[in-house]
């Protein structure tokens, strides 16, 4: 059956697509969630809708707009929560709004263009040309190689930014570097989930991992095992029910993230003991 | 003496004439001190004072608006390499309640510094942290997830993220909060036996008097300035204590009597 469905030229680059947004995302979201920076990928989504659609309006390739106007708005996200004193949640709900905005403005004003805003808001994953997919590759391999590099230095400013930054660790230059990649990474997955769904896919993995598992390193797998199921089986559940791709990934997902809910978690293996004074 | 930096090479650390302002306003003004190698200062002072300010003064991590800090000669935030002889235990971190990082994991976490950028940790780092683990009575915790620790269990898994780079200096800020009394009693315990087995330099920031007046050699009373600097017994004896801290109760009970005159008995 899936022999039958990989003959098609489209739905093996669908495969393809599906496997690097969901091995990207997932990877991202372990961050995501440890930092609790769920809303940044909301935000990040949601304002690159402005960006496309400029790059849509425009004639320039979407994928290059949106992708600068995202690493706009992460960075500035950055930069006025720490040195604008306003909360990072507090920026991101002015500058997602604006972005917003900005996209829908310019689809209104530029009359006699209709792109496809149903696309544009849930992804169409069947319309991965060879360039994104080239396009995902390139930005999959430079967040992952990030990711891997300073994977240890990450999870500490995660766990004790103070910590880190008076060990003489780079703490800001990763902190925006951090952005960047989930930046790009919404940019690359827009296309496949669509705008307003591609936050949940940078959050729901490593979500599930988090509750199942109380290591980092099962924590990563989990979270990698879940965001590869939810990509790829929503990519099949959408192919035979026709719902878009983007709201079959999220729902696959959720439901994985509901089981990890609704098991039980695991009893400590060492009981606490009572400390003594000697 | 170093005579072209105006330096005692017999201070570690040299605080001098520092003032420092956030957006106009006035943390802290005028502040002057050395502290010696293997001295253990306590300092105290009401909340907002300025004493995590000027902790992260002495760590490089908050330029002075006015005055300069220098550590080992060295200009606080131009120490490279000396950076390595710190140990620094901040207050508790506010992380996601259950990150997924052992015990063994956390006290990694202290090795890290921009020479280990891009490097794996290697066996010696592992064997150095499941030392640090041992030194603070806590090896048997190596492999526990951090976050099912007991409050005083975690505070010295903390302190061994401090050591793990063999510091000279360490720098405490209020590693005594939210532990009950025997959880306490066993942290300043193993503090004051790190103190005299490693020679540490040791700068505590506390609320409790009564660790610092157990632990501390010398004492430094802040409020925005230096009110009271000295041997312990002449700073916690003093009235002007209490005009500080802006009570009329008798801050340490019955008073102070300094270590020596205990022992002396």
């Amino acid at each position: 059956m899936i022999g039958e469905l990989l003959s098609y030229t489209f739905m093996q680059r669908a495969f393809l697509a599906s496997a690097l947004v969901g091995t990207l995302c997932s990877t991202v979201a372990f961050f995501v969630v440890l930092r609790r920076m769920a809303f940044l990928g909301v935000g990040i989504s949601h304002a690159a809708l402005g960006g496309i659609a400029l790059g849509l309006v425009t004639g320039i390739n979407p994928a290059v707009t949106g992708s600068i106007f995202a690493l706009a708005v992460a960075l500035a996200t950055g930069q006025i929560s720490r040195r604008g004193r306003i909360s990072e949640d507090t920026t991101i709900g002015i500058l997602y709004a604006a972005g917003m905005a900005f996209g829908i403005a310019l689809i209104s004003v530029a009359r006699g263009y209709h792109p496809d805003l149903f696309s544009l808001l849930f992804g169409n994953i069947l319309a991965v040309s060879p360039q994104d997919l080239q396009l995902m590759l390139v930005v999959a391999l430079l967040v992952l190689l990030f990711l891997i590099l300073f994977f240890k230095e990450l999870l500490a400013i995660s766990f004790d930014e103070e910590m880190a930054r008076a060990a003489g660790l780079p703490v800001s230059s990763l902190y925006l570097g951090l952005l960047a990649a989930i930046a790009l990474t919404v940019i690359v997955s827009v296309k496949l989930a669509g705008a307003v769904l591609v936050s949940a896919l940078l959050v729901i993995p490593g979500a599930t991992g988090y509750r199942l598992s109380s290591n980092y390193r099962g924590m990563l797998i989990l979270s990698l095992a879940t965001g590869l199921a939810g990509s790829l089986g929503g990519l099949l559940l959408s192919y035979y029910t026709h719902i878009p791709a983007g709201a079959a990934m999220v729902l696959v997902m959720t439901l994985l993230f509901l089981l990890a809910l609704a098991k039980k978690p695991g009893r400590p293996k060492i009981k606490t003991t009572k400390e003594e004074v000697p | 003496m170093d005579k072209e930096k105006g330096i005692h090479l017999s201070e570690l650390i040299c605080v001098d004439n520092v003032s420092v302002h956030f957006h106009q306003t006035p943390v802290l003004e005028k502040i002057s001190f050395t502290i010696a190698p293997g001295d253990l200062v306590g300092i105290i002072g009401p909340n907002g004072a300025g004493k995590t300010t000027l902790l992260r003064v002495i760590l490089g991590l908050i330029r002075p608006t006015t005055g300069r800090v220098a550590l080992w000669g060295r200009p606080a935030h131009r120490l490279g390499d000396f950076r390595e002889r710190i140990g620094y235990m901040p207050q508790r971190p506010a992380f996601e309640r259950r990150f997924p990082l052992s015990a063994l994991d956390v006290v990694k976490t202290g090795a890290l510094s921009p020479a280990t950028l891009l490097h794996r940790f290697s066996r010696e780092l592992q064997e150095s942290a499941r030392s640090a683990l041992a030194d603070v009575d806590a090896l048997h915790l190596e492999n526990r997830p951090f976050h099912e620790l007991s409050g005083g269990e975690q505070q010295r898994v903390f302190l061994a993220r401090a050591l793990v780079k063999n510091p000279s200096l360490l720098i405490l800020d209020e590693p005594s909060s939210g532990l009950d009394l025997p959880a306490r009693e066993l942290f300043l315990q193993l503090l004051s036996r790190l103190h005299q087995a490693r020679r540490l330099t040791i700068l505590l920031v506390s609320h409790d008097l009564t660790a610092v007046a157990s632990l501390a050699t010398h004492v430094m009373c802040i409020n925005r300035t230096l009110h009271l600097h000295g041997r312990s017994g002449q700073v916690l004896n003093n009235p002007a204590l209490k005009t500080v801290f802006r009570c009329q109760f008798d801050l340490l009970g019955a008073g102070f009597q300094e270590k020596e005159e205990e022992e002396r008995d």
